[in-house]
């Protein structure tokens, strides 16, 4: 059974199919990358399936439910997380309380035991700053002495670590990425592609998708490439396959290169 | 955070650093004794003392060690914090000092409602300017059970809670919708709609109010009522501000518990990011609510308690002017540090109070304190701390031998331990 399936999604934003009948399936443990040029309607599709926009039209099943229509907080619940192109952390808290987040749905404590706080509560917060700094120093171990510092304050390649260790504290069975290596420069992208095969690594069951322009990381991570444009499926396969599809290289070069 | 201009006393033994809090616990409130005690321009010297001294012991990172030392003893500085806080009363006994105990009371009374403002507007980021509207409703439902029915301040008490606790519901629910500005405005109208609407029923005394609020009491002990203790007379404050400190206490202890909290974290996100918490499974609808009801019966408290201190309710005490001043209070104090609004809420309550005989020039000073504070900090005089675990966990990290080199701003103190 597919991890998650999506039938005829589409959401139109006014008179513009931002993303039009598209069918994706990703089974459980595989990683799958995003292509298309920009503003073909990637990052919405990720929208639209984080529950972020309502579906216009279509659904979206997730280890067999129907989640269509549900708020983001549910989803996340079910299992799905994700990262932002651009960071989402929150500046004025520290890299310990950012990834702490991830977990505030794990965390059980109610109002009572907030205030009274007993011995399981105690060893709640507890557990959680431990798996939050063992998630940290699985990427990078430089970090753990910077725990309480702000995000404000640490470089743009660690605030991505930071965004993608609070996606994965919680556990989920479905992470999507959208552009982890915008804004880094080669060197970086060369770590955070190995920072994301580490991912798989240490959790083997999880699925990714992957959004991404760089094709150094496309070639090399995912197992398999779906190509949008304008807002459809227009490919999908492997690496090597999808590239020398004309559709393909008509998206992306436009009609004079084929 | 790396620069070594921090200020860092090394105290070395035990005892010594035991001493230290006691003497800081001391000092602390010997200092807000003096500020309450002194005449007029004395006080307003001390209060921009420790204005100017909050700035720069903020910048020489004394505030940040000062934190380190209390919570390295906790017990010791909570007990003697305790200790000097029950012994204020005591010090506004006799008779003669009753209009300074009174501002003692107030002072406690708005720090009530400024916690409660602060879940909203610090941790939340949700600028609400109703909370008069909110300590309205908790001082008119203390009027209305005690005056126009009859019955105990106590009952009066719970009907302050279960109505603050509605009003924050249903002021919540609307606001849910909106963001920024507009949930200002939204509740900005709200604030304007209660003064109308309180001085347009008759049942709630109109424009006059209701006049005659029994205080509370326990039995044959009023807590309003001047004792006469080893042959001096108390001014009749003295009770009523033990009760008002204790439930202080007791709401800074639930904001602080809170503010470290998974509650207080998702308030913070939702602050900063609404669709990001929303995507890490923070269900922001009802944290926000929680923040609205939570903040609505701190002030539906402080307002009860308020009604039984001037034993009159009127709607010129609830006004959108009063709610702008608590507004104050929280920023300069600090958002989202309840020691921080705390101590907001004491110094601009006592500058208004002192300044009143100079009624023309005080707004003006008031305006000009927070003008230069917020220009020279606009976090506030004692700025929001980033939650420290390592202190939360100090024995059991000791036990397990963390392996992390504790990090530089907040242990100027591990270090030697």
């Amino acid at each position: 059974m597919a991890l998650l399936e999506t039938k005829d999604l589409s959401i139109h934003f006014g008179g513009l199919w931002a993303v039009k009948d598209v069918d994706f399936t990703i089974d459980p443990k595989e990683v799958v990358g995003l292509i298309g040029p920009n503003g073909s309607g990637k990052t919405t599709f990720l929208n639209i399936i984080s529950g972020i926009y309502p579906a216009s039209k279509g659904t979206v099943h997730f280890r067999g439910e129907n989640i269509t229509g549900l708020k983001p907080y549910e989803i996340f619940k079910k299992g799905m997380s994700r990262t932002y192109q651009a960071s989402r952390l929150c500046w004025d808290l520290s890299v310990v309380d950012n990834i702490l987040i991830g977990l505030s749905t794990k965390q059980k404590a109610g109002f009572l035991d907030v205030i009274l706080r007993p011995k399981k509560t105690n060893d709640e917060i507890y557990q959680g700053v431990q798996e939050c700094m063992d998630m940290i120093s699985y990427f990078n171990p430089k970090l753990i002495d910077r725990r309480y510092e702000l995000t404000k304050n640490i470089p743009h390649i660690d605030r991505r670590r930071i965004e993608i260790s609070r996606a994965l504290v919680g556990h989920p069975a479905l992470l999507l990425l959208d552009e982890p290596t915008a804004g880094l420069n080669d060197e970086e992208t060369m770590s955070m592609m190995e920072d994301i095969r580490k991912i798989k690594e240490k959790i083997q069951d999880i699925c990714i998708i992957i959004i991404e322009h760089d094709m150094k990381v496309m070639e090399s991570v995912p197992q398999r490439i779906v190509v949008f444009n304008a807002g459809m499926k227009i490919a999908e396969g492997l690496y090597n396959e999808v590239v020398k599809d004309p559709d393909v290289i008509h998206a992306y070069l436009g009609g004079a290169a084929v | 955070m790396t620069d070594k201009t921090g200020f860092s006393l090394k105290l070395k033994s035990d005892a010594s650093q035991r001493l230290a809090v006691v003497l800081i616990n001391v000092f602390i409130f010997a200092l807000a004794y003096a500020i309450l005690r002194a005449p007029a321009f004395v006080s307003l010297a001390f209060i921009l003392l420790v204005i100017v001294g909050l700035l720069a012991a903020d910048k020489y990172r004394i505030i940040a060690w000062v934190y380190d030392l209390f919570i390295r003893h906790k017990k010791l500085a909570f007990t003697v914090a305790f200790l000097c806080a029950m012994a204020m009363p005591l010090l506004f006994a006799p008779k003669s000092s009753q209009y300074i105990a009174h501002i003692a009371v107030m002072a406690c009374i708005y720090s009530m409602v400024c916690l409660g403002l602060n879940f909203q507007m610090g941790s939340a980021d949700m600028v609400n300017f109703a909370p008069a509207a909110f300590m309205g409703i908790g001082a008119y439902s203390m009027a209305v059970v005690t005056v126009n029915m009859g019955l105990s301040g106590w009952i009066g008490i719970l009907a302050a809670i279960f109505f603050s606790c509605t009003a924050g519901l249903l002021i919540g629910l609307p606001t849910l919708r909106t963001k920024g500005y507009y949930l200002s405005l939204v509740t900005m109208a709200l604030q304007l709609v209660f003064t109308q609407l309180i001085k347009n029923i008759p049942y709630f005394g109109g424009p006059n109010g209701i006049t005659g609020v029994k205080s509370l009491s326990i039995g044959d002990f009023a807590f309003y009522k001047s004792y006469t203790l080893f042959g001096i007379k108390l001014a009749p404050h003295v009770p009523l501000f033990f009760f008002c400190l204790l439930i202080l206490i007791f709401f800074i202890y639930i904001a602080m518990r809170v503010g470290v909290s998974h509650y207080g974290l998702s308030l913070n996100t939702i602050a900063q990011d609404e669709v990001a918490a929303n995507c890490l499974g923070i269900n922001c609808n009802r944290r926000k609510l929680f923040a609205f009801i939570i903040g609505s019966i701190f002030c539906g408290i402080g307002g009860a308690l308020n009604a039984g201190l001037t034993s009159f309710v009127g709607p010129s005490d609830y006004t959108f002017a009063r709610s702008l001043i608590f507004i104050c209070m929280v920023i300069l104090g600090g958002m989202d540090n309840p020691i921080g609004v705390v101590v907001g809420a004491f110094l601009l309550t006592v500058l208004t109070e002192k300044l009143r005989e100079f009624a023309d020039y005080a707004q003006l000073i008031y305006a000009l304190v927070l003008v230069t504070v917020l220009i020279v900090r606009p976090a506030g005089l004692i700025p929001k701390r980033v939650r420290n675990y390592c202190a939360l966990f100090n024995r059991k990290l000791r036990q397990l031998a963390e392996p992390a080199a504790p990090s530089v701003s907040e242990q100027t103190f591990q270090s030697e331990n």
